[in-house]
C-alpha cells in the first residue's frame, strides 16, 4: 500500500510498522493491516510536475521560496504483512487492500511486540522486491522488533534461528543479515578463518 | 506405556535403517556435549518403543558454506542462531529390542522383541526412564535379578543382571589394568554367592577376593572388605601360602600342598614358556612319563648322570637335552618348594576331596596365592587344582546321569589373568580350553578376568556368553572382545568411550540388550547395607535416622 504522510518529509522509518484502519462498508467492521514501510519518496503533489532544484540550498529554499514546499507531499510504500484482530497477530493478508483515505498510523511499541512475538512475520520480509535489498529490509524489520522487545534478551537469537530456518540453503544471505543486526562491520563470517 | 514424564526429547528420527542404524536429528534444546556414546535411549513409535544405544554422533550443516565461512569466535549471536538450525548434529542410534505399547508395565522377557522393523519419521526420541530400565532388564526386588550397577547418565537408577541367565554360559570381565575388572568381578560374584544357585571357585593370584582386597582409592590404606567378610558362612580361603596369611593375621580354613605326582606333562606344556622349553623338550617328557609312569616327574628328578645317560640309550632323549631339561625341572621344583612336595602329609592329602565337597555343599572356595603370584606358580596350581576338580565333577555328572540324579552343584572357576591360560597354542591342552569348549557339560563354566583377551584363542572366546568390558586401548583387544558379536561397529565407539574406571559395557548371553553400566561402588555404606553388613557404628546411625523419621 502507498500512503501519504501528514507533514513534508517526516515519514515513518524504513521497516518500521505502520496500521491502516478502515471501515468494511459491507459488514461494517473494523478492519486493520500491518505493513512495513519500504519505500519512501516526496514528490509533486500535481501529476506531471516534477519539483526542481533552483540552485538553492535546503535551508535558503525554505526561507526564500516557502511557496514550493505547498506543492510537494512524502509518500511511503508499505509492504502487507498481516492483521492484527482483537488482540491477535495474524499472518494471512486480508482479502482486499485499504481502501483509498484509510488512514495508516505508525504501529505502537506494544503493537509492534504483539505482531512481531512470533517470528512469522519475517517470510514476508524476506521475498524479493524490486530495487530493494531484501536483507536490508529484514533486518530493518528485525531492528524495530527488538526494539519493542527490549526486555527480552533472548529475542534477537530467537529470531535468528527462524531466519536461519528459512534461510538453511543460503548462508551468504543469512550471514549478511546477521551482520547488519550486528551492526559492526569487523564481525564478518569468516574474518578469522 | 511407560511415563516419559516430563521429559523432553532429545531429537526426533529423520531417517535410518534397520542394518544402519537410526538417525536423530539432535534437539536444538540439547547439548551435543551431553550425548555420551552408549547412552541408553527409547523411541516412541506408534506401536512400540523401541530400545536404542548412542553409538555416534556427527556435525552437519545445511548449507556447505556455513562450513567453509564459519562464524568468528566472538559472533556469538551468529553461534547462537546456528546452533541446531544451520548447523546441527545428528546422533546414530543402534536399535537393540522393542516392546509393544501394549504390554504390561511389569518385566516380562517375553515382551521384549528383536528388532524386526523401525518407527516411521520424526518419532521423538527420550533418555531411557527408570521404567524402561526395570523393562528391559529387571527389577532389583526380583529374587532372580542382581543389582550391579547402574546405567550412564542414570546414577539413581539400578541396573540388573539376571543370574539365571548368568551362569548359564561362562563369561568374561575385561578391560585394561586399573579399569575396575576386579572390583566389578568381586561385586558379581557378591551376587553369584547371594543368589545360591553356583558355587564357585577363585584363583586369587594377588590376594583380593578373600579376606580384603586393594583399593587405589585413597584415605582407605586398610582396603576393601573380601568375600569372606561379606559371607563368612558361605565363603572359605584356601591358601597356598600359610606364612603369608599369618602375616595379614588371617587364618585359611584350609592349606593347600600339591603333590608332585599330580604334575602331568600337560602343566608342563602350559609352563614351557615359563621354563623356556622348546618343542623338543615336551617330547621328552611325554617320553619320560611313558616310560616311568605316574611318579615321572620325581622320578626323573631323583635320576643320577648315570640313570640319565641309561635313558637316553633307550631313546627317551639326548643325553645333554636330558640334563638340561633335569636342571630346568629342577629348578622349577625349587620354585614351588613352598607347596609342591614329593610326600604330602596326610591331613592335607584329602584336598581335592575338601574342595569337592564345599563346592558342592554350595560353598564358594578362594584359593589365595599369597606370594606365590608369579605365573609359574599360579598356572601350575589353577591348572592341576582346575582338572582334579573338573574330574570330580566329570565323575559326578555321569553317576548322577545314570541315576537319573540332578549332579553336582554348578561351579564357576573364576581365573585371572585368563590369557595365559588361554592363548591359542594352549587352549586345546589346558583343561581351561576343555572347560570353555564343553558348555557346562559337566555343571562347570569359566568366568575369566583378563586385560588382554587377543591373547584368548578366537574359538574360546566365542563360547564366553556374557561380557562385561571396560576401557581397552589395544584395538586387538577391542576386535577380540566384539568378536562375533552383531553390528560390532557401534558398539566400538562405544567402548572407546568409557570412562577408565568402573564403567564397563556389558553385552552377551544374559543381557537382554548390550549397555554401559557404571558399576556400584563396590563396599561403600550403601553396598554393605545391601549385604546386611554395617560397622556398629553404622547401624546406629541408620536406626537413628529411621527412627527419628518415623516419629519425626
Ligand atoms: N566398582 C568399584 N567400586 C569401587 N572402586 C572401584 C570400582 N571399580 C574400580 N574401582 C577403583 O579402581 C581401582 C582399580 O580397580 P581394579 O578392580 O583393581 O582394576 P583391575 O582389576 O582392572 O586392574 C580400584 O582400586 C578402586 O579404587
Ligand atoms: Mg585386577
Amino acid at each position: 500500500m502507498t500512503a501519504q504522510c501528514r507533514l513534508l518529509n517526516q515519514p515513518p522509518a524504513f521497516g518500521s510498522f505502520v496500521r491502516a484502519e478502515w471501515n468494511d462498508g459491507e459488514s461494517g467492521r473494523r478492519k486493520s493491516l500491518i505493513a512495513i514501510v519500504y519505500w519512501v519518496t516526496t514528490t509533486a503533489a500535481e501529476a506531471g510536475r516534477r519539483p526542481a532544484p533552483y540552485g538553492l540550498t535546503l535551508e535558503e529554499l525554505k526561507r526564500e521560496q516557502p511557496q514550493i514546499f505547498e506543492l510537494l507531499v512524502t509518500e511511503f510504500t508499505a509492504l502487507h504483512l498481516g492483521t492484527i484482530i482483537e488482540n491477535a497477530p495474524g499472518y494471512a493478508l486480508p482479502p482486499q487492500p485499504p481502501p483509498v483515505h484509510a488512514f495508516v498510523y505508525s504501529c505502537t511499541s506494544e503493537e509492534v511486540r504483539l505482531f512481531t512475538e512470533s517470528p512469522r512475520f519475517l517470510r514476508t520480509t524476506l521475498q524479493s522486491i524490486p530495487n530493494l535489498s531484501s536483507e536490508q529490509l529484514t533486518a530493518a524489520a528485525i531492528r524495530h522488533a527488538n526494539a519493542a522487545h527490549a526486555k527480552e534478551s533472548e529475542y534477537l537469537v530467537k529470531v535468528g534461528r527462524e531466519l536461519a530456518r528459512q534461510l538453511h540453503d543460503d548462508a551468504p544471505r543469512l550471514q549478511a543479515i546477521l551482520e547488519l543486526l550486528t551492526g559492526s562491520d569487523s564481525t564478518h563470517f569468516g574474518s578469522e578463518f | 506405556m511407560a511415563g516419559t514424564g516430563e521429559m523432553r526429547p532429545i531429537g526426533v528420527i529423520i531417517g535410518g535403517s534397520l542394518s544402519e542404524g537410526l538417525q536423530m536429528k539432535v534437539s536444538d534444546q540439547v547439548s551435543v556435549e551431553d550425548l555420551r556414546a552408549g547412552r541408553f535411549m527409547v523411541v516412541e513409535g506408534e506401536k512400540y518403543r523401541f530400545f536404542c544405544l548412542l553409538t555416534d554422533v556427527v556435525l552437519e550443516t545445511s548449507d556447505r558454506r556455513f562450513m567453509l565461512f564459519p562464524p568468528a569466535t566472538g559472533d556469538t549471536l551468529a553461534r547462537q542462531v546456528l546452533q541446531g538450525t544451520g548447523a546441527y548434529a545428528i546422533a546414530t542410534l543402534r536399535p537393540t529390542l522393542m516392546r509393544s505399547n501394549g504390554a504390561p508395565a511389569e518385566f516380562d522377557a517375553g515382551s521384549l522383541l528383536p528388532v524386526k522393523t523401525i518407527m516411521p519419521h520424526f518419532c521423538a526420541v527420550y533418555p531411557a526412564n527408570p521404567d524402561d530400565v526395570a523393562q528391559v532388564f529387571g527389577k532389583k526386588d526380583d529374587q532372580r535379578f542382581y543389582h550391579i550397577g547402574s546405567p550412564l547418565e542414570m546414577e539413581e537408577t539400578p541396573l540388573c543382571l539376571n543370574m539365571e541367565r548368568f551362569i548359564e554360559r561362562s563369561s568374561g570381565v575385561f578391560g585394561k589394568s586399573g579399569t575396575g575388572k576386579t572390583f566389578l568381578t568381586r561385586i558379581i560374584l557378591c551376587g553369584l554367592i547371594q543368589s545360591q544357585q553356583i558355587s564357585s571357585l577363585i584363583f586369587d593370584m594377588h590376594n583380593e577376593y578373600g579376606f580384603r582386597g586393594t583399593t587405589e582409592e585413597r584415605n582407605r590404606s586398610g582396603g576393601v572388605r573380601g568375600l569372606k567378610q561379606f559371607f563368612p558362612d558361605r565363603v572359605k580361603v584356601y591358601s597356598l601360602d600359610p606364612e603369608s596369611s599369618k602375616n595379614r593375621r588371617v587364618t585359611p580354613d584350609a592349606i593347600v600342598r600339591i603333590p608332585i605326582k599330580d604334575v602331568t606333562v600337560e602343566d608342563i606344556m602350559l609352563l614351557a614358556g615359563e621354563l623356556n622349553l622348546g618343542g623338543t623338550a615336551l617330547e621328552t617328557c611325554i617320553q619320560l612319563e611313558n616310560r616311568l609312569g605316574e611318579n615321572w616327574l620325581a622320578d626323573f628328578l631323583e635320576k643320577e648322570s648315570d640313570d640319565i645317560v641309561d635313558l637316553s640309550r633307550q631313546n627317551v632323549g639326548h643325553q645333554g637335552a636330558l640334563n638340561a631339561l633335569q636342571r630346568k625341572l629342577r629348578s622349577f621344583e625349587h620354585r614351588c618348594s613352598d607347596f609342591l612336595k614329593r610326600e604330602v602329609a596326610k591331613q592335607e592329602s584329602g584336598i581335592i576331596e575338601e574342595l569337592f565337597s564345599d563346592l558342592n555343599h554350595g560353598k564358594h572356595v578362594v584359593l589365595e596365592f599369597g606370594r606365590h603370584r608369579d605365573p609359574l606358580q599360579y598356572m601350575l596350581v589353577a591348572n592341576i587344582l582346575t582338572r582334579k576338580i573338573h574330574e570330580r565333577y566329570r565323575e559326578e555328572t555321569e553317576k548322577a546321569m545314570e541315576g537319573d540324579q540332578p549332579g553336582p552343584r554348578p561351579l564357576v572357576i573364576v581365573i585371572e589373568e585368563a590369557h595365559k591360560f588361554l592363548s591359542p597354542e594352549l587352549s586345546d591342552q589346558t583343561i581351561f580350553g576343555t572347560i570353555a569348549r564343553e558348555m557346562r557339560k559337566y555343571h562347570v563354566t569359566l568366568m575369566v578376568v583378563d586385560q588382554r583377551p587377543s591373547g584368548i584363542d578366537d574359538e574360546i572366546l566365542s563360547q564366553i556368553g556374557t561380557r562385561a568390558v571396560c576401557l581397552l586401548d589395544d584395538e586387538r583387544d577391542v576386535n577380540a572382545v566384539l568378536q562375533g558379536t552383531p553390528s560390532s561397529s557401534g558398539l566400538r565407539a562405544v567402548l572407546a568411550g568409557l570412562e577408565s574406571k568402573q564403567q564397563a559395557l556389558i553385552f552377551g548371553h544374559a543381557m537382554p540388550m548390550p549397555i554401559v553400566i557404571r558399576s556400584r561402588t563396590y563396599d561403600d555404606e550403601n553396598f554393605r547395607k545391601a549385604f546386611h553388613l554395617e560397622a556398629p557404628e553404622e547401624r546406629k546411625q541408620r536406626l537413628d535416622k529411621e527412627i527419628s523419621s518415623d516419629y519425626g
